[in-house]
């Protein structure tokens, strides 16, 4: 599929890069009322004021804006581009059927935010802590800089590209995107960026060293930490690790309960001296 | 430092990166490795905030906020277990300890006060039905306000009605206590670990967390190092498919969109 030929004027550019600043705003006041409701809304505002003249078409263009919208905010911003372009649309066509509008951005809210949810928080969010927490364990102050920096420059980037992607190709974009397989690539290589850190950062900062020790007579001392390290190093971290995740995703277990287990586990520990 | 102006400092630099973190879209200043330095400069040891900070990244790198739902509250128990920790002399395991049941806390908090927000509902509707866009755009960044002002006026209460007895107790733990919550503070990440694998995990790429698990522990790489490898295994096994795809894709003539590989690469640079 091609862009479908639309090409952005200077003054819708304008109105873009207004969209781009206040979707930052999008969630601010989250409540289970609106949601995002009332940051999708005044995204919309510039255009809505640019291409309705009649106070009754404003009024209503406000209302379908200001119901419910929740989808991944690094994303967002294609559908809000996409909205934004549609209203022109309905303002510039007699026979437009309003109700598109938010049946379009219903239907994205879900795809979008499950490819961003991984993207953003799974993998993004993951490797900028990953890198910034060397920093922070050696109480380098660079630490949270290096961090939002890494999250944030790209980030940003998707938001301004999508923004405007959003504005100039159909809703037909994500569906043939979906359906190429294209992505799955995107999502599996995400995976697996994801995977290899969350495995390097298990290894840095699950930590777990037994005191158990039995003596063998003759002065000799069968420490079991050393005979541990030499079957596999970090064992029992990847292996609670993966405990854990088997509890979490395969037994449904509470995360609170596990959290608390896990105390009771470490405390009991110290008191028979395990560790 | 009085406890009075540390509870009011702590109150501030959680409004900072709480509520900047939604008001500038979601930046992730509410992550501990942000919260706990800007919490250590403000009550002047910067050295714990930072190392806490980091420690506690670890511990609540699982706390997904997805699709609002709420379960944790990062920000929240790290604000209030560095600033305990720095106020009771600097015990770090405890703070370890206590930070997620306080983020736990702090979720339920989150909870309740997106429930007192919702009763704004209807003056957003009201404001649009009359065309009122003044009103709805006050409302947009007033109710931000209030959500994170009573956020912060709790944090400033704990704080200040905490430090004393915080610091007794911990001065008090019997020494089988204190040597568990520290094992406690090695164990806990893999909880946190374990939610994240959720999101990422597919039988077929396991071995890919066995791969970066043996990087850190046999070869003893740096998180960054293990970044930039991962990197470049994701953009080659990226490019490998793509061929594949475009091989079946000519075999069976449909057309691939374009646009997708610039978006893709842009993703990449992550």
């Amino acid at each position: 599929m091609s862009n479908q030929g639309v090409t952005i004027s200077k003054d819708e550019n304008k109105m873009l890069r207004q969209l781009f600043f206040r979707s930052l705003t999008v969630f601010a006041p989250f409540n289970y009322a609106k949601q995002g409701g009332s940051g999708f809304c005044y995204t919309q505002m510039p255009f809505i004021n640019k291409y309705y003249k009649n106070a009754e078409d404003k009024k209503e263009a406000l209302k379908r804006h200001i119901t419910w919208y929740n989808a991944t905010q690094n994303v967002g911003t294609f559908i809000m581009g996409l909205s934004a372009s549609m209203e022109k649309e309905n303002s510039e066509k007699e026979n437009f059927n309003v109700d598109s509008i938010n049946t379009v951005k219903a239907s994205l809210m879900g795809p979008l935010s499950g490819i961003g949810d991984t993207l953003f928080w799974g993998v993004l969010r993951v490797v900028a802590a990953g890198i910034a927490m060397t920093f922070g364990e050696q109480g380098n102050p660079l630490a949270p800089i290096i961090f939002l920096l890494v999250y944030n420059l790209p980030s940003l980037a998707t938001r301004w590209y999508l923004t405007k992607l959003g504005y100039s190709v159909g809703a037909k974009y994500i569906e043939e995107l979906y359906t190429s397989g294209l992505i799955n690539i995107l999502i599996k290589a995400s995976s697996v960026l994801g995977l290899i850190m969350i495995g390097g950062m298990t290894a840095s900062n699950v930590a777990f060293t037994t005191k158990l020790q039995f003596s063998l007579g003759g002065g000799q001392e069968l420490v079991i930490q050393d005979i541990l390290d030499q079957i596999f190093v970090g064992i029992i971290p990847l292996g609670f690790t993966l405990l854990c995740f088997w509890l979490l995703s395969k037994k449904k277990m509470n995360f609170a309960l596990l959290i608390f287990l896990v105390v009771v586990i470490g405390i009991l520990m110290s008191l028979i001296g395990i560790a | 430092m009085s406890t009075l102006t540390a509870a009011l400092l702590c109150a501030i630099a959680y409004f900072i990166c709480f509520g900047g973190n939604w008001l500038i879209g979601q930046n992730m200043a509410d992550q501990p490795i942000v919260v706990g330095s800007l919490v250590g400069l403000l009550l002047g040891d910067l050295h714990t905030g930072l190392v806490l900070g980091a420690a506690l990244q670890a511990l609540f790198i699982g706390a997904v906020n997805v699709g609002g739902a709420v379960s944790l509250n990062p920000s929240f128990g790290t604000t209030l277990a560095i600033a305990f920790a720095i106020l009771s002399g600097g015990d770090t395991k405890f703070a370890l300890a206590i930070a997620v049941p306080l983020g736990l806390l702090g979720g339920l908090l989150e909870i309740g006060i997106n429930i007192l927000c919702s009763a704004f509902g209807d003056a957003w509707d009201k404001a649009a039905e009359s065309g009122d866009e003044k009103r709805i755009v006050f409302l947009h960044y007033g109710v931000w306000f209030l959500k994170y002002f009573m956020f912060a006026v709790v944090i400033f209460v704990a704080v200040l009605a905490g430090a004393t007895p915080v610091t007794n107790f911990v001065n008090n733990l019997p020494d089988f206590i204190t040597n568990g919550l520290g094992v406690v503070a090695g164990l806990l990440p893999a909880v946190g670990f374990a939610m994240l694998l959720k999101m990422v995990w597919s039988s077929k790429l396991a071995i890919f967390y066995i791969f970066g698990f043996c990087a850190v522990a046999y070869l003893k790489l740096p998180l960054i190092a293990v970044a930039v490898f991962g990197i470049v295994i994701a953009i080659v096994l990226a490019s490998i498919d793509q061929d594949i795809l475009k091989a079946k894709n000519v075999n069976s003539g449909s057309v691939v969109p374009s646009g997708s590989a610039e978006l893709e690469e842009e993703d990449f640079l992550a």
